[in-house]
């Protein structure tokens, strides 16, 4: 092996070496998974298998393959929002069959969702938002959820979460509660 | 270059490996998800990392190795094939079952590698169990507390294998049944929630061959129940408390799982299926690359792996079923052996691969003869 040749590998060694080494603090909170930059990779796999368990009429399936998903990549927006939404708009609709008393748990598992997923993904405003167009997918129902203590919870709440998308530099959260908060 | 690259691998390898570690390295873990549950169990996860990343590595260098050795092997003389190969078939299958078995030790090496790094870090403690396979129940299994939803699921379970038979004994743990329910509250208010699992006989359960348990779930919690004594089908029953929120069963961690003799036997479990993989992959890269040349039959062996990690495809040729593999060594199980669609797919890949590489050894000897 020439000089030249053995010091570019010593070189692209080291250079890999510091690059770990500057992530180390980052990593630590971005995912329990040892697959390095495989991990995304995984993820978009289980992504594909979810989406399949969904039209073969298994949604329980699709939870797994989801919450497996965002295991491997937890700084993913878009899969904590697909998430929220399998639980908190297919589950939690009245198509999906479920009580009333279900169908609230469902949402309510979305929205757990969309909170968890503010403390890992890169845009926590993204979700908050999300959060509020779950709530106000509901509240615009002819038969709304019974959710909360009075009929205009849903909106309600949906203004507080859209306030709080707004607070973390949504650009459309202040219009969106605006529009929320007329409808109370 | 020959004497300096063991030494220049070496020192690569010593700089990557911790990179990696570093790259990978957890504090953290999400609260309420699958991988908070298996944070504390480093050997399962450490073995899933270092085979799913040195698998995926070995896979794109089997296909590469491959291809280019196929293509040489091929096209790089032809008037010595015309003279020495009496059958295409014979050298192109001695060509294949040759790849075959240096992916094999190559695996045997990084399992070795696997294990001994995963005795270096803190020892997996408890019964090593093996998870066999899903509960074939409902995709969804939900139960509440509110009296007109469904305070309670159950369902039957059998096993043509009979590996749900269990006779007590001391020297023997028994197999167990796991199940992961998870609050819909999220880490909000707590629920209770009862399984049971009763042997049938003439259509009944009987109540003195019945393991049954209680648990509070707060998020997600997984959960183990002994199976009962005796033999044939299990009634599985899933009860809610009388108040808090709805709780859900994961049909993927709904399983049967019988005890093992050591948590090391996941890495050969891993290695079996890694085999299959890598090895049915650079056998078809060999045929592939011998007719196509190395560049393109790599980009075809892979785009037929990738293929493979769809549902259908991946039951053969081991994609999707590798990626379920490793998810269960990462859990701290050990992950259940070949399957007969898996041999099978391996054996069509080999089969093809000799077919490719004997028919373009075939068109090269008859170049060689002409010219």
């Amino acid at each position: 092996m020439s000089k030249m040749r053995a010091v570019a590998v010593l070189g692209v060694a080291a250079g890999l070496f510091a690059m770990g080494l500057s992530q180390t603090e980052r990593a630590s909170r971005e995912t329990s998974s040892w697959l390095g930059p495989f991990a995304p990779i995984a993820a978009q796999v289980q992504w594909v298998r979810a989406e399949q368990a969904i039209q073969h009429g298994f949604p329980g399936r699709a939870i797994d393959f989801m919450e497996s998903a965002i295991d491997l990549n937890p700084k993913s927006g878009p899969g904590w929002m697909t998430l929220a939404n399998h639980l908190g708009l297919y589950l939690a609709s009245a198509e999906a069959g479920w009580t009333m008393e279900v169908r609230v748990a469902w949402l309510e598992s979305a929205l757990d969702v969309t909170h968890r997923g503010q403390k890992w993904a890169r845009h926590p405003e993204e979700l908050s938002f999300h959060r509020g167009m779950l709530l106000l997918s509901h509240a615009r129902l002819s038969e709304p959820l019974e959710w909360g203590d009075s009929p205009t919870a849903l909106w309600q709440d949906a203004a507080t979460a859209f306030s709080e998308a707004a607070e973390l530099g949504h650009i459309g959260g202040e219009a969106a509660q605006a529009f929320a908060l007329e409808q109370l | 270059m020959g004497r300096g690259l063991p030494l220049w691998s070496g020192i690569t390898l010593c700089l990557l490996l911790p990179a990696w570690a570093f790259w990978s390295s957890t504090s953290e873990t999400m609260p309420g998800s699958i991988a908070g549950l298996d944070a504390g169990n480093t050997p399962g996860l450490l073995r899933q990392g270092l085979w799913g990343s040195i698998g995926s590595f070995m896979l794109i260098a089997a296909t590469w190795k491959g291809s280019r050795a196929g293509y040489l092997f091929a096209n790089r003389d032809r008037s010595w094939l015309s003279t020495r190969l009496d059958s295409a078939v014979g050298g192109a299958f001695a060509l294949v079952v040759g790849g075959v078995f240096a992916a094999a030790i190559a695996l045997l090496g990084l399992a070795a590698g696997v294990e001994f790094a995963s005795a270096l870090g803190p020892a997996q403690v408890g019964q090593a169990f093996g998870k066999e396979h899903a509960l074939h129940g409902q995709s969804l299994v939900l139960v509440s507390a509110t009296p007109d939803n469904a305070m309670e699921a159950a369902w039957i379970v059998g096993d043509a294998k009979e590996r749900l038979d269990y006779v007590a004994s001391k020297d023997v743990p028994a197999p167990q049944l796991s199940f992961m329910p998870t609050s819909l509250a999220g880490d909000g208010p707590s629920a209770l929630i009862t399984i049971s699992a009763a042997r049938i006989a003439d259509g009944k359960a009987v109540a003195e061959q019945t393991t049954s348990l209680t648990v509070r779930v707060r998020g997600t919690r997984r959960v183990l129940l002994p199976i009962p004594e005796g033999s044939g089908q299990l009634l599985i029953t899933v009860r809610h408390g009388e108040d808090g929120p709805p709780l859900r069963l994961s049909g993927e961690h709904s399983a049967l799982l019988l005890p093992r003799a050591s948590h090391h036997l996941a890495s050969l479990a891993l290695w079996q299926h890694a085999f299959l993989w890598i090895a049915g992959a650079g056998a078809i890269a060999l045929g592939l690359g011998a007719r196509l040349g190395a560049g393109l039959g790599m980009s075809l062996a892979l785009a037929i792996q990738v293929a493979g990690l769809g549902p259908a495809a991946g039951t053969y040729l081991g994609g999707s079923v590798w990626l379920d593999v490793l998810a269960t060594a990462g859990q701290g199980f050990v992950p259940s052996s070949w399957t007969a669609p898996l041999v099978m797919g391996f054996g069509l890949q080999v089969v093809i691969g000799t077919l490719l590489l004997a028919s373009a050894l075939r068109i090269q000897a008859g170049k060689g003869r002409a010219s």
